[in-house]
């Protein structure tokens, strides 16, 4: 069932001179309950906004945004400040509050709740625990590093037991290594407790090691939205090329043909495998078939939702009919993708 | 050797000693009134501007306008405009008692304008925050503007105190007690230059222990 939905949602700000601003248009976006939903976009694209429909802190000028059935944007005060309690938010900069403990910090969404302190202190010692930070409820927020926040603020995200959790860039300030053990808890989170996940970035790394589905994000609008492998697999949209490309290491540059040095004989190919053939064994096959070297200069292959995604990019050298032979081999298979070059950086085929 | 120093201060010593009680009271007492009148303003302010959490037009730019309006008048004029309104609150426009509210008119736009500042320098994603975990726009106001600028706002009450004591020193001139009066009276009318001096001593000091003391608890405020 889905959890949240965005039917024909635009927003537009009105600025001070008269004039306005579209920040979202036409937004459709269905996430499903338990899963790890991904928005991708540059800055400026409207991701935040997007996410502050959801919690109903900004109210669409058009179309509805939906919660568990229930129209947000014909939300009263008293309806809005029960949904936001059911939706926790984790932000770039952490946004703990300085003058209080962790302790405080994380007990800041119930504190109004009248709660007896008893339950309050299980509720956010547990709530520290799932994070792997009991022992620092006493510490202020200047004694801990920029993970250590992060968590903290996943932490009182958790503290109102909520069915979804927004990542607004939540990773976007911390380094690779704290970025990987964040996101390694956000999915531990999703698994365990099924918390669903909204992660708004701009980095294609967290798409790639945390979401199952996707959506692209330019301009306000969804250019292209689908799961995680596909759209590594099939960028359609020049966007989604672009981010996809941040990603790997297969990328034929100028200093790379330098630093290869082709000999007239010789081709630069870069292979990108679609669908999961990975494994097949093509380069032996070719050099088998068609007497030619197969020299591997690159190699990229990950593993997205359990399927191997990537390329190679190899040297091919032998008798020209030979070698463009082959070329025309591996052009002919449907699941390989093939971009020929010579030494002068043009594609040939 | 105070005596020799001081002699005009020593042999009016229980006026001096007086004028300097009635200093403090003008300060304790309208500090204290104009510190909660300038809180209120401040956060109306804060809260309606157009980026607020609640914003309201009208009443930011009323409120605006006429914490300007009165910043802009110099204070010795502004104690004489009040002269009727202090009488009429007050009974008396001399004296500690008729100088409370001139000095609560004169302090209270510069206090919130100083409070205002110290509650918009806060990193307004924690604001954000309050909004997202579901806190009310009232608990918002208590709990993270109020209790994150406690600390600035302890900073900028000292720059305020340090700014009223010197309001109380003019007040003195048009008969409102305090060291200011004593200064005017004896230093200035009798021309006895060591009173002028022990006057200055004094607010030196009042000044100093101020400081510190705003300093101290500001300190402690943060973490």
């Amino acid at each position: 069932m889905s959890l949240i939905d965005l039917q024909h949602v635009n927003k537009r700000f009105e600025l001070d001179d008269q004039k306005s601003q579209v920040v979202l248009k036409d937004i459709d976006l269905s996430i499903q309950s338990g899963e790890i939903f991904g928005i991708i976009g540059y800055s400026g694209a409207g991701k935040s906004t997007l996410i502050r429909c959801i919690n109903g802190i900004e109210k669409p000028t058009k179309g509805l945004v939906k919660f568990d059935g229930n129209i947000v944007n014909h939300f009263d005060n008293p309806k809005l400040l029960a949904l936001r309690r059911k939706i926790g938010v984790i932000f770039q900069q952490f946004n703990l509050m300085p003058s209080r403990t962790i302790f405080d910090n994380v007990a800041l969404p119930i504190k109004y709740n009248h709660l007896n302190s008893k339950v309050v202190q299980s509720k956010v010692l547990a709530a520290l625990k799932q994070v792997g930070l009991s022992d620092k409820a006493k510490e202020y927020p200047a004694a801990l590093s920029g993970g250590q926040k992060q968590r903290v603020a996943i932490a009182r995200a958790l503290i109102n037991d909520p069915k979804v959790i927004l990542c607004d860039e939540a990773t976007s300030a911390l380094d690779p290594k704290t970025t990987k053990s964040i996101l390694k808890l956000l999915k531990c989170l999703n698994r365990e407790k099924g918390i669903t996940l909204v992660v708004v970035t701009h980095e294609m790394d967290v798409v790639e090691n945390l979401c199952d589905r996707v959506a692209v994000l330019d301009g306000g609008k969804i250019v292209e939205q689908g799961d995680v492998y596909s759209i590594f697999a099939k960028p359609q949209s020049k966007l989604t090329r672009e981010f996809v490309n941040t990603t790997s290491k297969l990328s034929v540059s100028k200093s790379l043909l330098k630093a290869v040095a082709l000999k007239p004989s010789q081709r630069l190919i870069k292979l990108t495998f679609i669908d999961g053939t990975t494994a097949e064994p093509e380069i032996s096959i070719i050099s088998r078939r068609f007497q030619v070297n197969a020299s591997i200069i690159l190699s990229d292959i990950k593993l997205i939702q359990s399927k191997l995604l990537g390329g190679l990019i190899i040297i091919l050298s032998g008798e020209h009919q030979n070698v463009s032979d082959a070329i025309k081999y591996l052009n002919s298979h449907k699941k390989i993708e093939v971009e020929v070059f010579n030494n002068a950086q043009q594609i040939i085929s | 050797m105070l005596n020799k120093l001081f002699p005009n201060v020593i042999a009016n010593l229980d006026a001096f000693r007086t004028s300097l009680l009635q200093t403090i009271e003008m300060v304790i007492i309208s500090g204290l009134i104009s510190f909660v009148i300038s809180l209120l303003l401040a956060i109306v302010l804060v809260v309606t501007k157009s980026s607020g959490i609640a914003p309201n037009r009208v009443i930011w730019n009323c409120l605006d306008k006429i914490v300007n309006l009165f910043r802009s008048i110099p204070f010795i004029i502004l104690i004489v405009a009040l002269i009727p309104t202090t009488t009429w609150i007050s009974g008396t426009a001399i004296g500690v008692k008729g100088t409370i509210f001139p000095l609560i008119v004169g302090i209270t736009p510069f206090f919130v304008r100083q409070i205002e500042t110290a509650l918009n320098q806060l990193d307004t994603g924690l604001i954000e925050t309050g909004e997202a975990i579901g806190l009310t726009k009232w608990q918002i106001v208590k709990s993270i503007y109020l209790r994150e600028t406690s600390a600035a706002i302890a900073r900028v009450s000292t720059t305020t105190i340090v700014s009223l004591i010197g309001l109380t020193a003019i007040v003195g001139v048009v008969g409102g007690g305090g060291i200011g009066n004593f200064a005017i009276q004896y230093g200035y009318q009798q021309n006895q230059f060591d009173v002028t001096i022990a006057c200055i001593i004094v607010l030196l000091i009042l000044v100093s222990i101020v400081q510190i003391a705003g300093t101290l608890i500001s300190q402690k405020l943060v973490h």
